[in-house]
């Protein structure tokens, strides 16, 4: 492994790791057993909206294990292990040029490194790379080869960006590997831009069936959200993705999660990003609502399809389990530090963090929340 | 902070620091390893064989964390030998905790703190300095898009906008002038830092240009700061801040035009080629967008400078001109230090239509 970036699970125990610097993605089959369960952990208390702290400054346990200062540590991406809900994360060792690749999990509020070796272990090339250097504003196109992975019945789909002019590529690799890589190149028309893009590649995906149609939701940098249907991905084929929202220009993805909401039994996928709240969307709202209009003049946005803001702060998020999301994040005492946290669906609100009058002694309770043991913390 | 006794303790790789006999095990000595990459070895006096269960932990010191190094502790006889999974690192402090009955390694309570040592470099580490900005002299258009800022060493990734700062000619400090990536933007070694005014500001029309408009204006001038506390990739800071004046003047709009370039052939065989422009180009643009070769159309090595004080740039040889014609080869992706290229202005109307270009031009010269 040269880099350790965008991770995923496939079906069962296999964990897929980005490497964008070697333009692979590594396959990792592990054995059921090699997993911790963590559904005894404790997570916080959905019913007084409170999330609770899995893991206090988890860059710096991270750093102890990895023996390096925290600043040292970067943290790339976050997947959750489906059978045991525990918490994988690639992380660098290093900040400089020879920064190592590493696989860190969380056991019970502790983390320590993943063996590797223990897997059983695959791998395969996602094509023709970027070389290094060319985006226009300098950025080395390489750190973009590969942006995210899913896994969708016996497939991974692999965006990022490839060469030429139509450099926005989704590869579809089968699992088991075969060697075979299905490449598609995608256009959207970005409404901010007011043009059609075909080099920008998607930074957050995930792949859904809407209306019986397995359907590749994306969100590019700077805002647009695409559906694509899964059908139109074939080897060689040149896809105009819908643009059906503009989540607002200035921002960037970061992650897409998809939840259902118990209160009123919908489907959402929710997106997080660097400078603007994150968004909540409605999948049946992907599956029907018209594409934006091409060809027309710039919409900054938000714009689009039905766009709910969610107070949702995190550098990385996941779903934990249908009731839980994780998430890496800042320190609100002390923003030099992370967190790993459990933050309670769908109001994706950890109240614990936030002083508010609620909270003072006496004052109105007007949730019920003082009926609640308080917890102790 | 370095004490004048580091040059001394140099010598040594590594330098044990005695602990309070009240918290140590009595019986078990910490050798500290001889190099980073070798294993610090636990061992017992002559007359005390070590316990069984015994179980060794090392923690980074200085860092907020209850995870001791991963590693792997090795029973050898009459030792034990801990080797880190990654090698121990220069400049840092160790701490060695003994639990005496612990075979698990993982006891939560019952660790005897025994020894601290502390890792030496084996030479000095040199603070990083700022060794130039791009563009770097004369007047600047107000609607540079891109500085670079080149580095004696590969720097720390994160954080960059922390540490690099424009301040206004009263030294208060322009708000977000910068493009907020998440990622700093930085060459294969990590020496080349590119900052990116937002383009978003910079396009007329778009709509932070609206509504907060260009980040410089015309006729001032500006400092650029890179702060002190700005981390190599060793863990070794600048120390001092480095600033940079930036005269601003009038925007260019216009996309780069050979017409308006002027070839100044080397007068004899050890003079660079030189070559005017009516505008200053990008550093990092001309290094990979231009290319001279002989008269077989072998690539001349040698640097390209564009710190002229006047707009254009200048070839030096690594080697003296042979007699005999020469080319120089531009492809249209050179761009201004505006984002002006051959093929089309930056900041275009969505409308207009841009005439195509070569994808290459080539300029001809001869040394005598």
């Amino acid at each position: 492994m040269r880099s350790a970036g965008a991770l995923a699970f496939g079906d069962g125990d296999v964990l897929f790791v980005g490497d964008s610097k070697a333009g692979i993605v590594h396959a990792f089959d592990f054995d059921a057993e090699d997993f911790d369960n963590q559904s005894e952990v404790f997570l916080g208390r959905m019913e007084t909206s409170e999330g609770w702290t899995l893991v206090d400054h988890v860059d710096a346990e991270i750093a102890g294990l990895l023996g390096v200062h925290p600043y040292d540590v970067m943290i790339n991406d976050m997947a959750v292990h489906p059978g045991s809900q525990q918490v994988f994360l690639s992380v660098h060792r290093g900040v400089g040029p020879d920064a190592e690749p590493v696989i860190v999990k969380v056991d019970q509020g502790t983390v320590s490194l993943v063996d590797l070796a223990e897997a059983s272990y695959s791998k395969t090339t996602v094509g023709e790379l970027p070389g290094s250097g060319g985006l226009e504003f300098g950025q080395d196109m390489r750190d973009l080869a590969i942006t995210d992975i899913d896994f969708y019945e016996g497939e991974i789909f692999v965006a990022g960006v490839g060469t030429g002019d139509f450099a926005s590529n989704l590869r579809r690799i089968a699992y088991p590997f075969t060697g075979e890589v299905a490449t598609s190149s995608i256009e959207i028309w970005h409404a901010v831009h007011a043009q059609f893009e075909t080099r920008a590649p998607i930074i957050s995906q995930q792949i859904h069936e809407i209306d019986g149609e397995p359907t590749l939701v994306a969100v590019y940098a700077c805002t647009p959200l695409v559906r694509i249907p899964l059908s139109e991905l074939q080897d060689g084929a040149h896809v105009r993705g819908e643009m059906i929202g503009e989540l607002g220009y200035g921002s960037t993805p970061i992650d897409m999660i998809s939840y259902n909401d118990p209160m009123d039994q919908n489907d959402y996928i929710l997106i997080t990003s660097t400078s603007r709240s994150a968004k909540r969307v409605s999948l049946t709202d992907i599956g029907t609502v018209d594409a934006m209009p091409t060809e027309a003049p710039n919409n900054f946005g938000p714009a689009g399809i039905n766009q709910f803001p969610m107070p949702t702060e995190a550098e990385h998020l996941a779903m934990l389990n249908p009731y839980w999301s994780v998430a890496v994040r800042r320190n609100v005492q002390d923003p030099r530090k992370l967190d790993l946290v459990s933050i309670p669906v769908p109001f994706f609100l950890d109240r614990a963090i936030h002083v508010v009058e609620m909270n003072f002694e006496g004052a109105a309770d007007p949730f019920g929340f003082r009926n609640h043991e308080r917890l102790k913390r | 902070m370095k004490s004048a006794l580091w040059p001394v303790l140099a010598l040594a790789s590594a330098l044990l620091a005695p602990v309070h006999p009240a918290f140590a095990l009595d019986g078990v000595t910490v050798l500290a390893p001889k190099s980073l990459d070798k294993a610090l070895i636990v061992q017992a006096k002559a007359e005390f064989p070590l316990p069984d269960g015994i179980a060794v932990r090392v923690f980074l010191e200085g860092v907020a964390t209850t995870v001791p190094l991963a590693g792997v502790a090795q029973r050898q006889g009459a030792r034990i030998l801990f080797k880190p999974q990654f090698p121990f690192r220069a400049n840092s402090i160790y701490r060695v905790e003994i639990h005496p009955d612990c075979p698990t390694a993982d006891c939560a309570e019952g660790w005897h703190l025994q020894a601290r040592f502390a890792m030496e470099s084996p030479t000095a580490l040199a603070a990083p300095r700022v060794l130039a900005i791009y563009p770097s002299a004369g007047v600047v258009p107000s609607n540079v898009l891109r500085i670079h800022v080149a580095f004696s060493q590969p720097m720390a990734q994160g954080d960059v906008y922390r540490h690099v700062s424009l301040l206004d000619n009263a030294g208060v400090p322009l708000r977000d002038p910068f493009l907020n990536l998440r990622r700093g933007l930085w060459n294969d070694t990590q020496t080349r830092l590119t900052i990116l005014f937002d383009p978003g500001r910079l396009k007329r029309g778009v709509g932070p240009n609206l509504t907060v408009g260009s980040p410089l204006e015309p006729g001032r001038t500006y400092t650029l700061r890179v702060g002190k506390d700005m981390r190599a990739a060793d863990g070794t800071t600048l120390g001092e801040d480095h600033e940079f004046a930036i005269e601003v003047g009038s925007p260019v709009y216009a996309q780069v035009d050979l017409e308006d370039w002027t070839l100044v052939p080397p007068i004899n065989r050890t003079e660079p080629l030189l070559v005017r422009t009516d505008v200053f180009l990008d550093q990092v643009g001309v290094e990979q967008n231009v290319r001279v070769l002989d008269a077989v159309g072998n690539e001349v090595a040698g640097r390209i400078e564009t710190g002229l004080g006047t707009p254009g740039w200048r070839f030096v040889p690594d080697r003296d001109w042979a007699a005999g014609s020469y080319r120089v080869a531009i492809k249209a992706d050179l761009e201004d230090v505006s984002g002006n290229s051959f093929r089309t202005p930056f900041d275009v109307a969505a409308d207009t239509v841009v005439a195509a270009v070569l994808d290459q031009v080539v300029l001809s010269f001869a040394v005598q």
